[in-house]
């Protein structure tokens, strides 16, 4: 077993631009205690992260690749998620009693937030199969895979982000102090991306199946969420939106855009979700790590 | 500064596939059970070597006797599933064309990606995408997506990235079928070049001659043991012996 000359978890260690010394260790011997177990994992996500300028280009390489050859490039982006909401404010704001400015605003704000947590979801399902070229030819960190896949939902989210900040301008929203809390808001969902990545990346590469059951779960919640509806309109099912989890993520960043407060019990339970996550994901790719490379 | 030091070590594959039987090719790795459900491959087992600076091994063995999984082992690929490995130095590999190539995006481009994959920033590895393009002879197809090259030219573009980056290994499995003998020259000397500057190589290769030439020392594999390991020539002769009877 290789020990780490520079003892326990270093990441200054991948600062000597000899990046094998590292990811051999990452990939020593299977039957190991489960503290090394961990600090790989530690070490794994760590270098990873440092991987940056590998990653984004990854990711600028995946998009540029999707709209090859177009006239309009990526922002196909913008324009089809702004065709997108206009078609969901006229439809479902014919449904909803609330004036159709204050409407607009929650429509695009949390169609946004669901789009990005709903791509974290289902990339993170897919972001370890999807990478097999990789994970058998070059040596780099698997969680390099993770931030691959999160960079390119976040530039996605960047171009229909510009949408939704025409429409909030556009239907008098002028962010106020509240909208400061958006920051850490969105910080919150990349981290929760990063658990989901590591979570359903590791399960849905050993367990096919849950790649399908994934995304039809998120197509049944995307019905399941406040997104289209509003709470006061459904009744009685109103109640059962505290099992929701998606609801409180969504509401952390919603509610401080359209309605200039901060929820303050949905960041509890937000933040509770996440360590919660956070927790069982490390553990998971903790644990299973070194048997990724035979599961494809 | 290199050195691999490999000891008692396994590598178990899980077979997946819910399909019968107990009978796998001649010198290839055989099928093991733990429980009665679950089947194994065994793909390796106990093999330990060492190899310091400057040394080149050669790996043979029939097909399926676990040479390119040994490869992979090394390249730090695969975890081993028991036993020790300790590799010291950069590792640069050759083991498949396809891996690690992004088909879509230019040939620079790649050269790029492979240079922040070997550890380079992205500015040094801009530095370098002209004098590996060169190298590849590629001309302006280098400005092309790879899906338009010919699987030559991939494999020239490949061996030119994988050798840019002065690894302290190179792993290279099958790579004579590189380029037409033009290139297949000038990537020889390269290799030489590499080893020269005491860096390992690692070859595993059908091509008795070849191994013979490029490596001095020898790990005959078969069904995932070591049959052999030693000096060249001695281990070469013995596997021809027991191949053509």
């Amino acid at each position: 077993m290789r020990e780490n000359p520079l003892g326990w978890f270093c990441p200054a260690y991948f600062e000597f631009g000899d990046m094998s010394l590292v990811s051999n260790s990452l990939h020593s011997a299977q039957n190991t205690g489960i503290v090394r177990r961990f600090r790989t994992a530690g070490v794994d996500v760590v270098s990873g992260f440092l991987r940056h300028e590998l990653w984004t280009s990854l990711a600028q390489d995946d998009l540029r690749q999707r709209y090859r050859r177009t006239v309009f490039g990526l922002a196909w982006l913008t324009l089809s998620y702004f065709i997108f909401i206009l078609a969901k404010i006229f439809i479902f704001g014919a449904l909803n009693p609330a004036p159709l400015a204050w409407f607009a605003a929650y429509v695009t704000v949390g169609f946004l937030v669901w789009q990005i947590i709903n791509s974290f979801v289902v990339d993170g399902a897919t972001s370890l199969v999807n990478s097999e070229t990789w994970v058998k030819g070059v040596q780099l960190p698997y969680s390099t895979y993770f931030y691959e896949s999160i960079s390119r939902d976040l530039i996605i989210f960047g171009h229909s982000a510009v949408v939704a900040g025409i429409v909030l301008v556009f239907t008098g929203h002028i962010p106020g102090w509240a909208a400061l809390s958006v920051i850490p808001g969105l910080l919150l969902l990349v981290l929760n991306g990063l658990f989901l990545h590591m979570l359903l990346g590791v399960i849905c590469l050993r367990y096919r199946d849950i790649v399908q059951v994934v995304q039809t779960v998120m197509r049944v919640l995307f019905f399941l969420t406040p997104l289209v509806w509003t709470a006061d309109q459904v009744g009685p099912i109103a109640d059962y939106l505290v099992w929701n989890p998606f609801t409180y993520l969504i509401d952390i960043v919603r509610a401080p855009l359209i309605d200039n407060h901060i929820p303050v019990s949905s960041w509890m339970v937000s933040l509770g979700l996440t360590t919660v996550l956070g927790l069982a994901s490390f553990s998971l790719f903790a644990v299973f790590r070194n048997r990724i490379a035979f599961w494809y | 500064m290199s050195s691999v030091y490999i000891n008692d070590l396994c590598v178990r594959f899980r077979v997946y596939e819910n399909v019968p039987g107990e009978i796998s090719p001649d010198g290839a790795g055989v099928f093991t059970h733990r429980s009665r459900s679950r089947r194994w491959v065994e793909a390796l087992s106990g093999i330990s070597l060492q190899l310091a600076d400057g040394q080149r091994l050669g790996i043979i063995g029939r097909n399926g006797s676990g040479k390119s999984t040994l490869l992979k082992v090394i390249a730090g690929l695969l975890p081993a599933s028991k036993g020790i490995v300790n590799i010291e130095g950069q590792v640069s590999s050759l083991i498949d064309i396809a891996h690690g190539m992004r088909i879509e995006a230019t040939g620079e481009r790649n050269i790029l990606l492979r240079g922040m994959i070997a550890g380079l920033s992205k500015r040094e590895a801009e530095a370098r995408i002209s004098s590996i393009a060169a190298f590849a002879e590629l001309g302006d197809y280098i400005k092309m997506p790879v899906r338009t090259y010919s699987s030559g030219m991939a494999m020239r573009l490949n061996f030119s990235i994988a050798t840019a980056f002065n690894p302290d290994i190179l792993i290279v499995d099958e790579w004579i079928g590189a380029g037409d003998r033009a290139f297949q020259t000038k990537a020889r000397a390269r290799m030489q070049e590499l080893v020269d500057a005491s860096g390992a190589l690692i070859l595993a290769s059908h091509d008795l001659d070849l191994v013979e030439r490029l490596a001095d020392r020898v790990l005959w594999l078969d069904a995932g043991r070591a049959k052999a390991l030693g000096n060249a020539k001695d281990v070469i002769a013995s596997y021809r012996e027991a191949v053509d009877g």
